[in-house]
């Protein structure tokens, strides 16, 4: 059985390939970097992070978290706080090909505003 | 939770029946419960709030739908149940690439839909050459360059067939099948031009269409990509004995238009390496194959006026039908028949022998419906074509018999698979029990324009007014393919 496994992907050149994200996935991927996080809570972070302009629909949020867990971006965890009923929780988490890439798109968007505020200093 | 917020969930749990299975079994019960919190939270900011949050979650479930469909169709579907596994160990998610989204190479899309350009070319070429004949009297002309083509066509399959040998037999080897199998059946196609009506070994034109039934449910059985492939040229090849019947010119254009839409529907299908969405594009291919043709035979033919069909829509429906119809058999019946197959395997002990029954009666219908076909008309060369007064009463018995054990099996293996829960929903269980129990009445309404003595039991639609039988046979083509790209069970069944 042949498994891809995020964590074990590597190389520079395939994480440039998948930049730049949207605003949608990277503010996903954000909410789960201190820690993994649940639906309903991801869906608050978005909407915070983007400062109320990003409302995200169940179905919008629920598409985006499969093709991130099918590309490997994230993974689905149990959760160790269970519900009453006594059963876990799934939290997803960001793996490690995940955090490389958010941090790729970060230093991205860092160097565009240097460069952005170079120009208007110059100016 | 107050009473609007529940009624919104129940609405919102309806709701995601639009997604595909896959689906709504990795993410259902979770949108659910997300969805339940963000409306109890809204509620809290009144009506209005709740009517914006709820307008912004239907466009989302929708579109969100919508996309899943393509992307399921497209096989880039994450089956989560299958492939998602949570490792102990490491806590980390590991997602099955291999059997997931394999599409095929470019080449491997364009070996599959060579064959068919190829025969596109072979068709036109031979037409144009009998129109330059006629023009310059020349005689042969047409023979000569006819077998000098076909001789290059064979050695070029046995080359192909030989490549396919040594790559392990991979999907797209299957478009050429059909013609390697023509190759192979040639003696018996010439034997079916020479022999008289009354000849009993006419009784050997049974094993043509018998043959391709058993090839399809044999190949359905390990790889359900080849019985598309295998089917397609089928459609443009009976149509185009019709073609005889048209101005050279329209018999030029509709060839080429046949044969090419057969080729790019054969690449589709290699390139996305999806049966699912093969099955649903061969019908589409049918159809449109199947319409043209049927417009072109009842306004464009050059038959003379008294025996021309009359130029209404009724007649384009009248050709259209019956042929549409035994080309969606082709497809659907076999796996149709393997569906069944596993639903008889997991219904305890009395599945398999309930499915035994079916099987066997399925094979004596379909011998009988042929064996009225081919031993009283001589159409061999169209599988549906006449089923005039036979006069051969083992046929109406056999089909009669037949019927009965598909209607027997069919109740066996409804009760029990029933009993023993093997589908969620009873619905399904019945649907699918119930669609490939028509099948034999599919094979009756083939015939629906046709006088004659037919099997009381399997007949019935026969009688009924023609819109009315067409309506429930193209439903049941519908129904049959939706049920045959379902996916039924968890865990697909292993190809044996």
């Amino acid at each position: 059985m042949k498994y891809l496994r995020g964590d074990e992907l590597s190389g520079g050149r395939e994480i440039l390939e998948e930049l730049p994200l949207t605003e949608t996935t990277f503010f996903i991927l954000l909410s789960l970097s201190p820690n993994p996080k649940h639906g309903y809570a991801m869906m608050k972070d978005v909407e915070q992070l983007s400062e109320g302009r990003i409302r995200l629909s169940t179905g919008t949020l629920y598409g985006a978290i499969k093709r991130l867990l099918e590309d490997g971006w994230i993974k689905r965890v149990e959760d160790h706080n269970t519900q009453e009923d006594g059963r876990g929780r799934k939290v997803y988490a960001l793996t490690r090909y995940g955090r490389r890439i958010l941090n790729a798109e970060f230093d991205r968007l860092k160097d565009l505003v240097a460069a952005a505020r170079q120009v208007y200093a110059e100016g | 939770m107050p009473t609007t917020t529940r009624l919104a969930r129940h609405i919102y749990a309806l709701c995601l029946g639009l997604y595909p299975s896959s689906f709504r079994e990795a993410f259902a019960d979770e949108m659910q419960v997300v969805f339940a919190k963000a409306a109890f939270e809204t509620q809290r900011r009144g009506i209005l709030a709740l009517l914006g949050m709820i307008w912004r979650e239907i466009c989302g479930l929708l579109v969100g739908a919508v996309s899943e469909h393509w992307q399921a169709l497209s096989r880039k579907e994450l089956m989560m149940d299958e492939t998602l596994e949570i490792d102990a160990g490491s806590g980390t998610a590991q997602l099955e690439m291999g059997s997931r989204y394999d599409p095929g190479t470019w080449r491997a899309a364009l070996m599959a839909g060579l064959p068919h350009f190829l025969m596109g070319c072979f068709f036109a070429t031979l037409s144009i050459v009998t129109a330059y004949e006629f023009a310059t009297s020349r005689e042969n002309l047409t023979n000569i360059i006819g077998i000098t083509l076909a001789v290059i066509f064979a050695v070029l399959i046995g080359v192909v067939l030989l490549i396919g040998k040594r790559a392990s037999w991979p999907s797209w080897v299957a478009s050429w099948y059909p013609y390697a199998g023509i190759l192979v059946m040639l003696p018996l196609l010439w034997l079916s031009q020479h022999l008289d009506q009354s000849d009993p070994l006419r009784y050997v034109m049974l094993v043509l269409p018998m043959t391709l039934a058993l090839v399809m449910y044999l190949v359905a059985r390990r790889n359900r990509l080849k019985v598309v492939l295998i089917a397609l040229p089928v459609v443009t090849l009976l149509w185009g004995v019709f073609l005889e019947f048209f101005t050279p010119e329209v018999d030029v254009i509709l060839g080429l238009w046949g044969w090419s839409l057969t080729a790019v529907v054969a690449v589709a299908i290699v390139r996305l390496d999806n049966w699912r969405l093969g099955v649903w594009l061969f019908l589409a291919l049918s159809l449109l194959i199947s319409l043209t043709s049927a417009v072109a035979f009842v306004y464009w033919n050059n038959i003379p006026a008294e025996h021309a069909p009359d130029r209404t829509i009724y007649e384009v429906v009248r050709f259209l039908v019956p042929q549409f119809l035994s080309f969606s058999i082709l497809v659907l019946g076999p796996l149709l028949v393997w569906t069944l197959g596993e639903l008889g395997q997991r219904s305890g002990p009395m599945g398999t022998p309930a499915f035994q029954l079916i099987f066997l009666g399925l094979l004596v219908v379909m011998v009988c419906f042929l064996g009225a076909v081919f031993l009283r008309d001589g159409s061999n060369y169209v599988l549906v074509y006449r089923f005039r007064d036979t006069g051969l009463s083992w046929l109406v018995t056999g089909a009669t018999l037949g019927g009965i054990a598909v209607v027997f099996g069919s109740l066996m293996l409804g009760i029990t698979a029933v009993i023993n829960k093997v589908l969620s929903s009873r619905t399904t269980t019945i649907l699918l029990v119930a669609v490939p129990l028509m099948l034999p009445l599919v094979f009756s309404i083939v015939y629906n324009n046709i006088s004659g003595k037919a099997s009381w039991l399997l007949a019935p639609l026969r009688d009924f007014p023609f819109v009315i039988s067409t309506t429930i046979m193209l439903g049941w083509v519908l129904l049959g393919a939706w049920l045959v790209t379902r996916r039924f069970w968890k865990v697909e069944p292993r190809i044996r």
